[in-house]
C-alpha cells in the first residue's frame, strides 16, 4: 500500500490491529513513541473496536485527541489497514469557535424548554461567561453566579439582593430594554440581540458586552456575555483596520499634494520652454544668416569664423534641448491626445531627412531609404514625426564619419515594422535595458561630441505608447544599433 | 439630581473618547484606541445652581465598519458632533450624523466640536466651511483634547443649553 497524498502521519496495521509499519514517523503528533509490533488500540485507545475493519474505507472527520487535530482515513485491503492522519489544527480551531457558539445557543434554548429549577445550574452559566437574568413580576432576578468579567468591571458592586435594575448598572441597556419589553409582552417565542457596548474596569481594562433577550412562552430572560472574551480578535481587527484606514487617508493626501507639485512643475517647464523657444530661434536664425552671408564672413578672420561656428552649434543644441523639453513636459501625464490620420510614411521620412541634410553632409553618412512609396500609416503626424526625428537624430549622432544608416519599412500581416539601423558605436546590454524606462535619463555624447538631452527616447516611448505601438532595440558595441517599431495597422 | 443623557458622535479617530476622558477624568492619551459599540460615562456637575448628572454616551465612530444605530440616540437631551480639524472629510460625516440625529430625536441642543486645535497648522477644515454652518445656527467650538482647550466650556455650554430648553 502507498501512503495517501497530503498525509502527515501514517500507520499500517495488520487486520488484527498489529502495527507493521509507520510512515512519516517524524510527524508523529502523539506523545508516545509508536513502533512496529505494537498493538494499535493499546497505543491509541481511540481505535479500540475498529479492527478488523468491516468496511473498506472509513473516514473520521474533525477529530481531536491528545496532540492531534484533524481528519483520519482508514482504508483496508485483505491483509492490512492504512491509517492516515491529516493534521489540520488551524482549521479545527475555526470549527471549534463555530461549534462553541452554536452549542452555547443550543444549550440556552434547551435550558429554556425545561424548568429552570432542574436545568440551569450556576456552573453552566458561569462556564459560558453569561450573566443571566430572569424577568419576573418584581423585575430582573439574577440566575447563577456573577461572571468574572462583571466583578472585574464593578469590583465594589453591592449585590446583596439578587434583583437588578439593569439600566442602572449598564446605562446602555436603556435603549435596548424598550424593545425587550415589547417582545416580552407577546407570547411569541423569539430572541433579540443588543448592539455591542464597552464597559471599563477601574484598572482601565475594556470589556465589550452584548445582551440577548429570550422570550420563551412564560419564561423571559436576558443574558449578557463578554464578546471580548468570546472573540478577542474582533477588537484588534477593527483597531487595525481603522489604523490602516487612517494611514491610507494620509497617503492619499500626500499623493494628491505630490501630484499638484508635479503638475505645477510640468506647467512651469512647459511655459518656460515655450517662451524661450521664440527668442532662441530668432538668435539662431540670425547667426545662421550671418554665417551664410559671404560679405559678412569675408570680414572675419579664421578665429572669429570658428567662434561663430561654435556659437551656432551650441545654439542648435540649446534649441533642440528646449524643443525636447517642451515636448516632454507636454507629453507627461498624457496631456495631449493623439489625433490619428492616414499619413504617407515615405513622405514623412523624406521631410525629416531634408531637415537633417546638414548633419548627414557633415559626417558624410550614407542613408539608405528602403520605404515603399505608397505606404500609409494611421498616426498623429506631428507626434510621429517627432519619433522619426529623434531616432534619425540618434542614428546620426552615434554614427562614425562615412557610416551607414538604413531605414527599412515592411508591411506585415497585422502591423507595419519600421527599423532604423546605424553602423555606429552601439550600446551595451545595461544601457539597452534602461533606455526606454521613464525614470531613466541617459545622455551620451555623439561621435563628434554632439550633446543630447537624454530625454529623446523617453519622448519616443511615450508617443509610441499613445499610439499603442511598441519599440525595441538590437545593438552591439562598435557595430551599431537597430531600433524597431511595430505599429498596428 | 437630574440626569441628562448626551451623545458624542463623529467619524472614527476624531477624538470623541479623548474629549470625554479629558472632561471626565482629566487624562489624555496620544494613542488611538477605537471604540466598539457604545461606551458610557458619567459626571456630576453643577450648572447655574442646579446639580446635574451627565450620562455621556460615547458612540462608535462612523465608518464602513461600524454605523451609528439610531436607537442609541433615544432619550438624549443633547449631543456633540465631533470633527477632526486635520481631516476635512470628518466634517461631512458630522453633517450627515446631524441629519440622522434630527430625524431620530428631533431638534435637540448640540455643539459641533472641531477637535485637534493643537494641530491648527495642519487643519483642512476652513473658516469658510465653519462660517457656513454658523450661519445655519450651528454652535461651533474648537477644542483640543490633548491640551484640554475649551473642553470644559463645550460640556458646560451644552449642559446649559439643555437646561434652558
Amino acid at each position: 500500500m502507498t501512503c495517501k497524498e497530503n498525509t502527515n502521519f501514517c500507520i499500517l496495521v495488520e487486520t488484527c490491529g498489529k502495527i507493521v509499519d509507520i510512515l512519516h514517523q517524524e510527524n508523529n503528533p502523539f506523545d508516545i513513541a509508536i513502533e512496529k509490533g505494537m498493538q494499535l488500540d493499546q497505543v491509541l485507545p481511540i481505535f479500540h473496536g475498529y479492527f478488523p475493519l468491516t468496511v473498506e474505507c472509513l473516514s473520521l472527520e474533525n477529530m481531536s485527541f491528545e496532540n492531534f487535530s484533524g481528519n483520519i482515513l482508514l482504508q483496508t485491503n485483505r491483509l492490512e489497514t492504512e491509517i492516515c492522519f491529516f493534521c489540520k489544527p488551524e482549521e479545527m480551531k475555526q470549527w471549534k469557535d463555530i461549534y462553541q457558539r452554536h452549542n452555547q445557543e443550543k444549550l440556552i434554548s434547551k435550558m429554556l424548554t425545561k424548568s429552570m429549577d432542574t436545568m440551569i445550574s450556576n456552573d453552566v452559566l458561569n462556564s459560558l461567561g453569561f450573566m443571566g437574568f430572569e424577568k419576573n413580576a418584581q423585575g430582573f432576578v439574577l440566575l447563577g453566579n456573577i461572571p468574572n468579567w462583571f466583578n472585574k468591571i464593578f469590583p465594589d458592586y453591592n449585590y446583596s439582593s439578587n434583583k437588578f435594575v439593569l439600566e442602572d448598572i449598564f446605562p446602555f441597556l436603556e435603549v435596548f430594554l424598550p424593545d425587550v419589553f415589547d417582545m416580552f409582552d407577546t407570547d411569541i417565542e423569539n430572541k433579540i440581540y443588543s448592539g455591542l457596548w464597552t464597559e471599563v474596569s477601574p484598572g482601565g481594562d475594556e470589556v465589550i458586552l452584548q445582551a440577548t433577550a429570550i422570550n420563551n412562552k412564560s419564561d423571559k430572560y436576558i443574558f449578557i456575555e463578554s464578546v471580548s472574551e468570546r472573540n478577542p480578535q474582533k477588537h484588534a481587527d477593527l483597531q487595525k483596520s481603522r489604523e490602516l484606514s487612517l494611514k491610507h487617508q494620509q497617503l492619499l493626501k500626500t499623493e494628491e499634494a505630490l501630484r499638484e507639485l508635479l503638475k505645477s512643475r510640468e506647467q512651469f517647464i512647459s511655459i518656460f520652454a515655450h517662451d524661450i523657444k521664440s527668442p532662441l530661434s530668432g538668435v539662431y536664425s540670425l547667426v545662421d544668416f550671418l554665417m551664410e552671408d559671404e560679405n559678412f564672413t569675408a570680414l572675419l578672420n579664421e578665429e572669429y569664423a570658428e567662434l561663430l561656428g561654435v556659437i551656432r552649434r551650441n545654439l542648435s543644441t540649446v534649441f533642440d534641448y528646449t524643443n525636447q523639453l517642451y515636448d516632454w513636459s507636454n507629453l507627461n501625464f498624457a496631456k495631449m491626445d493623439v489625433t490619428k490620420t492616414p499619413t504617407n510614411l515615405r513622405q514623412m521620412f523624406n521631410d525629416v531627412l531634408v531637415s537633417f541634410s546638414d548633419k548627414v553632409h557633415l559626417k558624410d553618412i550614407k542613408v539608405e531609404l528602403d520605404v515603399p512609396v505608397d505606404i500609409m500609416v494611421n498616426v498623429d503626424a506631428v507626434f510621429f514625426k517627432n519619433v522619426i526625428q529623434n531616432l534619425i537624430n540618434n542614428a546620426l549622432k552615434f554614427s562614425y564619419h562615412k557610416g551607414l544608416i538604413n531605414i527599412h519599412v515592411q508591411e506585415q500581416e497585422q502591423f507595419i515594422q519600421i527599423s532604423i539601423a546605424d553602423t555606429g558605436v552601439g550600446m551595451d546590454k545595461t544601457v539597452m535595458e534602461s533606455i526606454f524606462k521613464y525614470d531613466t535619463k541617459i545622455s551620451t555624447q555623439g561621435t563628434d561630441g554632439e550633446m543630447g538631452t537624454g530625454i529623446g527616447l523617453n519622448i519616443v516611448k511615450r508617443i509610441l505608447d499613445l499610439h499603442g505601438a511598441t519599440i525595441s532595440v538590437e545593438s552591439e558595441l562598435q557595430k551599431g544599433s537597430t531600433f524597431i517599431i511595430q505599429l498596428q495597422k | 439630581m437630574i440626569k441628562k443623557k448626551i451623545c458624542v458622535l463623529g467619524a472614527f479617530a476624531v477624538g470623541k473618547t479623548s474629549l470625554i476622558e479629558r472632561y471626565v477624568k482629566s487624562v489624555f492619551s496620544d494613542k488611538y484606541h477605537t471604540t466598539i459599540g457604545v461606551k458610557t460615562d458619567q459626571k456630576d456637575v453643577e450648572v447655574d445652581g442646579e446639580d446635574v448628572r451627565l450620562i455621556i454616551w460615547d458612540i462608535n465612530g462612523e465608518d464602513d465598519y461600524q454605523h451609528v444605530k439610531p436607537s442609541y440616540l433615544l432619550g438624549a437631551s443633547g449631543y456633540f458632533l465631533v470633527a477632526d480639524g486635520t481631516r476635512k472629510e470628518t466634517l461631512e460625516v458630522a453633517e450627515g450624523l446631524q441629519k440622522l440625529v434630527f430625524n431620530t430625536i428631533g431638534n435637540k441642543s448640540f455643539y459641533l466640536l472641531i477637535n485637534k486645535s493643537d494641530l491648527m497648522d495642519e487643519w483642512e477644515i476652513t473658516e469658510n466651511a465653519l462660517n457656513l454652518l454658523s450661519e445655519q445656527g450651528w454652535k461651533i467650538i474648537k477644542t483640543s483634547a490633548k491640551l484640554g482647550q475649551h473642553v470644559d466650556d463645550a460640556f458646560l455650554g451644552l449642559c446649559r443649553s439643555i437646561l434652558q430648553k
